[in-house]
């Protein structure tokens, strides 16, 4: 029953049965064998990598003449996300066991990341909706988990719950479509719908998949529950950010995308994923938490590649999706160093740098995702440009776009580089071997990926895939460097100027300003999230009283009974002359009756 | 081995008799012995019963398929016979009640001090639920029915919480109702059908020769009935009072079993009446108003155990959806959700019973932390909530999953409508884990009781709603399409 590439699942499931039946106690042990288990399962990736592509059927219950089935492939894509997932989950799990240092809670950590990890390789090699909904359910769930890890203190329920109540609608209109998806096609295989000829109704069911998409990859009506996520630990936004979760909605676009061309929604796609780039930009210019802004530029990000779907730029979105893991991965990994160096505190203005690697490695993934060369996010960035140029209109707002994240990350590393005066800081001594490993592999990794990019593109990608020659548009690469290096210098110069007790001033005056308040936070998101529940809230009051009232009308229905009952009591009691009376009355009624007859 | 056959087809014959002979001689024991033995009887012929069922799981699902029937002459004069059998569909809410049985003498029944006449009320309860879901005729099925109310009735009543009295009067006089109702619907049956039977298969064969206008009265009568058992919307009002007054144990019994007879019921009308087709539109739209009636009043619900008791109503009117769409996917769709619901609901219900023990309250304002003292209960309570909501691999999955797929054969795009009053339901229940299970501000009473009986209750619920999740071809099997 089992085949070859599930394999990969089986030491994570191993080693999470291991965290749930043992409990090591002021040891380090778990993290050691979650470690190993993703170890192992990266070799299996890499075996199943190395074998040509296949697709396999398992069967999981027959009813009433249908079988429902899960089915595995593992061709190109579903091999690139695997191979991204396993790789970063590498260094999430190295960087965990500095990061997670309380004994007590190491366990459900590891479980929970455990689970997470082998959803998300279920969901890279799934090839019909049955394994796709079982990986997806089962992220969601896990990321909910992940992000209310830290449940005793304040935030952290309510980001989850934020974000579990967004997935559910997420999962609930993936339920929805799967419908849908069989009653049109009599099938759950995706390469056999896609292969189909064309239903008429094919665009309900592709909507209602299109939401479950925006929730779970963070796009526009959608957008709000990635923010707070951050209250999770570190390791967890890493790689929730970088290779898992968001990227999922992506993922099954990039595979479902001859249906979403049949069906002519791509113009959906492109418009939600400009509306969110747009946001995500904003509004990590107007926050100031260390890891918040990052998780924006994740929004703006997906906007991008959502924008590239758009365009039918297959590799355009597929160059910002490999490209984006290891950028963000490295943002945040470094980030989480910084926060946990500053006894978690979270406002950039109160942080600094303290050690070189992670300067080094915040300036280059900075660079990375600002798009400037030679760093890999130039390719994905660039490759985007160059499909939009036919487009006038979209590629203004594109080069708008990177030009606001080249000005906000590096905001974002010039404030923290920014040396501070003592009453800013809370800095505490801290260190870690394996936290300060991994962002340095994470390092290896963007700067390998790059050098890829430049020398071995055709490498990466299969033949079947056009590719862009980047040598015939240096027009286009020319003008978005320069705009790059025109943000980097102006905010460089800038932040060099102004003293600390100045930007801290500004900071704080500037809830005020009308465009501050515009940007921070989505609040024109919230308010239509408030509008909403307020509504049900009101049906659900509506709805409440009409029970209460209906309780009172069944008790005073009954209690007419009770009244009629008591009138008719009163004929019984028990005296003998008004039992005579009744007798007599009876006696006159029946004479009259006869007389009268 | 010939001998061994013959033993197995000799102990198969007898096997559904024994089922109801077994809890027959507990309730004996438990009347004569003395109390400190009651619970351990009741364990055990609950756990024999058990043990049974998935003895006949494992055989049918070897040789495929389910038919056995026992056959005892009961009243020559009217010619009503003592018929037990077992088809596919009675046997997967069979085998569901006696987990719960087993579930609830195990670990509903630990706290209280009058343990005897708990312990006698489920076994009660026991010989009712195990003989309505294997009775194939409905006079005995009218007789298992009543056991079952007043079972109830009297575990509410004697046991219950303060306010006991005015809700197990209510429930008492919304049931007995009901089966007079019932009553009065299967005379009809038995005097309109030409051989006067009272034989739910003979019923189903002769049910043309019906007159229409007859029918019309009985499925009406019936309809009611079963569905002030469900409940449907506007018969609904017993359930939440009751089960805010019932103790741990009448709740669990009250959900997870007795409102399964109605949605049993609901199925046996849907196959012996051939009008049940004309008018599934109607049941479908009573179904959906019942769904998000419940689920909006759920909403402003304070009481843990209410709020799990409207959710009993959104997802039995689920249920009655499911039936409502006269196909293969809606029919065992709605059996796997009542198996998926029953389970779950015990789970909720056994947890919300020992939250109230741990902190004398079951109110979400008043609650806070609960993961903090009952971690074991708290996680588990999450694990229902994302059963409920219908998360893969667990029974709900299963079961929504073939619902929808028949809705949307039978109403088009009009079947997703009810999924909207799960995402509420789900929304509300994450809303309440928020609230009183995780945040922990000042909650200081720290009393960390739990039995190893409850634990061992929580692994084996816990595991049956996986199990049919993981593997629902071992029910699905079962279930072959007619």
């Amino acid at each position: 029953m089992f085949v070859f590439p599930l394999y990969i699942l089986v030491p994570l499931l191993i080693a999470s049965l291991i965290a749930v039946i043992n409990n090591f106690k002021n040891s380090k042990l778990m993290s050691y064998i979650s470690l190993i288990s993703v170890l192992i399962s990266f070799l299996i990736t890499l075996f199943v990598i190395i074998q040509p592509g296949n697709i396999y059927t398992i069967n999981w219950f027959n009813f009433n003449n249908f079988s429902f089935n899960f089915v595995i492939s593992t061709f190109f894509l579903n091999k690139l996300l695997l191979f991204l997932v396993s790789l970063i989950s590498i260094l999430i799990f190295i960087y965990s066991i500095g990061f997670i240092n309380v004994p007590s809670e190491q366990n459900r950590y590891y479980f929970e990341m455990l689970i997470f990890t082998s959803a998300m390789m279920l969901f890279s090699i799934s090839a019909n909706f049955i394994s796709l909904i079982i990986g997806w359910e089962l992220l969601g769930i896990t990321s909910y988990l992940l992000i209310g890890f830290w449940y005793h203190k304040e935030k952290p329920p309510d980001a989850a719950r934020k974000a579990i109540t967004t997935i559910l609608i997420g999962d609930i209109s993936m339920l929805v479509s799967i419908v849908i998806f069989f009653n049109l096609y009599h099938t759950l295989n995706f390469y056999t719908i896609i292969n189909s000829p064309i239903q008429p109704l094919l665009s309900v069911p592709l909507i209602f998949l299109l939401i479950a998409i925006f929730t779970k990859s963070a796009q526009f009506p959608f957008t709000n529950w990635l923010s707070p996520a951050m209250e999770g630990p570190t390791p967890v936004s890493a790689f929730l950010h970088s290779s898992t979760m968001v990227k999922a909605g992506v993922f099954l676009i990039i595979i479902l995308l001859p249906l979403f061309i049949k069906s002519h929604l791509l113009y959906l796609i492109l418009f939600i994923g400009l509306i969110t780039s747009i946001i995500g930009a904003t509004n990590a210019l107007a926050e100031n938490h260390i890891k918040k802004i990052i998780a924006y530029s994740t929004i703006e990000d997906l906007g991008l590649m959502m924008v590239a779907l758009g365009l039918n730029a297959l590799y355009a979105a597929l160059a910002l999706f490999i490209v984006q893991t290891f950028y963000k991965s490295l943002l945040f990994l470094s980030s989480g160093y910084i926060m946990k160096s500053h006894d978690e505190k979270s406002d950039i203005h109160r942080l600094s740098i303290n050690s070189k690697l992670i300067l080094i490695s915040l300036f280059i993934g900075s660079a990375s995702l600002a798009g400037l060369f030679p760093f890999s996010g130039f390719f994905g960035k660039i490759s985007l440009d160059i499909f939009a140029s036919s487009n006038l209109i979209v590629y203004l707002i594109l080069v708008l776009i990177d030009f606001l994240s080249a000005l906000y990350i590096f905001r974002w590393l010039f404030i923290m580089q920014k040396p501070k005066t003592q009453k800013h800081k809370a800095m505490i001594s801290f260190s870690s071997f394996s936290m300060k490993f991994a962002i340095f592999l994470n390092l290896i990794l963007l700067l390998s990926s790059s050098f890829l990019f430049i020398f071995a593109l055709n490498y990466i990608f299969p033949a079947n895939i056009l590719k862009i020659d980047y040598m015939s548009y240096l027009k286009d690469e020319i003008i978005s460097t320069i705009l790059i290096l025109v943000a980097i210098f102006t905010t460089y110069f800038y932040y060099k100027s102004k003293s600390m007790d100045y930007l801290i001033k500004k900071e704080k005056n500037a809830n005020k300003s009308i465009a501050h308040k515009f940007f921070y936070n989505n609040v024109f998101i919230w308010l239509v999230y408030s509008l909403a529940y307020n509504f049900i809230l009101a049906i659900s009051n509506i709805m409440y009283y009409f029970d209460k009232l209906f309780n009172e009308l069944i008790y005073y229905f009954a209690l007419i009974f009770i009244k009629i009952g008591n009138v008719l009591k009163r004929l019984e009691n028990g005296q003998i002359n008004t039992y005579i009376l009744f007798f007599a009355l009876g006696l006159i009624f029946l004479i009259l009756f006869f007389i009268i007859k | 081995m010939l001998i061994l056959n013959q033993l197995i087809s000799q102990f198969l014959s007898n096997i559904l008799d024994i089922c109801i002979l077994i809890p027959a001689i507990a309730i004996i024991f438990i009347a004569l012995l003395k109390e400190k033995h009651s619970r351990q009887i009741s364990i055990l012929s609950t756990g024999l019963v058990l043990a049974i069922s998935l003895f006949l799981l494992i055989y049918f699902y070897k040789i495929g398929n389910v038919n056995i029937t026992n056959s005892i002459l009961f009243i020559k004069s009217l010619n009503i016979n003592f018929n037990l059998g077992l088809n596919p569909i009675s046997f997967v809410l069979f085998l569901m009640a006696n987990i719960i049985l087993f579930a609830t003498a195990l670990a509903g029944n630990v706290h209280r001090a009058e343990q005897k006449l708990s312990s006698f009320l489920i076994i009660l309860f026991q010989i009712s639920g195990i003989g309505l879901f294997l009775s194939l005729n409905l006079f005995i099925f009218f007789i298992f029915w009543d056991i079952g109310v007043i079972s109830l009735f009297f575990m509410i009543n004697i046991l219950g919480s303060p306010n006991r009295r005015t809700a197990s009067m209510k429930f008492l006089i919304y049931e007995i109702f009901a089966s007079s109702l019932l009553l009065f619907g299967i005379l009809i049956i038995y005097f309109y059908t030409p051989i006067h039977s009272f034989n739910i298969q003979k019923i189903i064969t002769n049910s043309n020769l019906i007159p229409a206008n007859i029918q019309l009265v009985i499925f009406v009568l019936l309809l009611i009935a079963f569905a002030i058992n469900l409940p449907v919307f506007p018969f609904h009002s017993w359930l939440p009072d009751a089960h805010t007054e019932a103790p741990t144990q009448g709740s669990m019994l009250l959900s997870g079993i007795l409102t399964k007879f109605g949605g049993f019921g609901i199925i046996l009308l849907f196959e012996m009446l051939p009008i049940f087709k004309l008018y599934s539109n109607y049941i479908a739209i009573a179904a959906i108003v019942s769904i998000f009636y419940s689920v909006f009043v759920l909403m402003k619900q304070d009481d843990i155990k209410r709020v799990i008791a409207y959710s009993t109503i959104t997802e039995m009117g689920i249920v009655l959806f499911g039936i409502s769409e006269l196909n293969n996917f809606g029919l065992f769709g709605s059996i796997y959700a009542m198996l998926s619901h029953g389970l779950i609901i015990a789970l909720m219900f056994l947890i919300a019973g020992s939250i109230e023990l741990i902190y004398g309250t079951r109110s979400i304002k008043v609650l806070k932390g609960i993961v903090k003292n009952a971690r074991l209960s708290a996680y588990c309570f999450l694990i229902g909530t994302f059963a409920i909501v219908g998360m893969p691999l667990t029974t709900a999955f299963i079961a929504d999953l073939l619902i929808f797929i028949g809705a949307i054969q039978s109403f088009g795009l009009y079947g997703i409508i009810p999924l909207f009053a799960i995402l509420l339901l789900g929304a509300f229940m994450y809303f309440i884990i928020n609230k009183s299970f995780l945040s922990t501000k000042k909650y200081s009473k720290n009393i960390d009781f739990i039995r190893i009986e409850q634990k061992f209750v929580y692994f084996i619920l816990l595991f049956f709603i996986f199990l049919f999740g993981i593997f629902p071809f071992i029910i699905l099997k079962l279930l072959n399409p007619i």
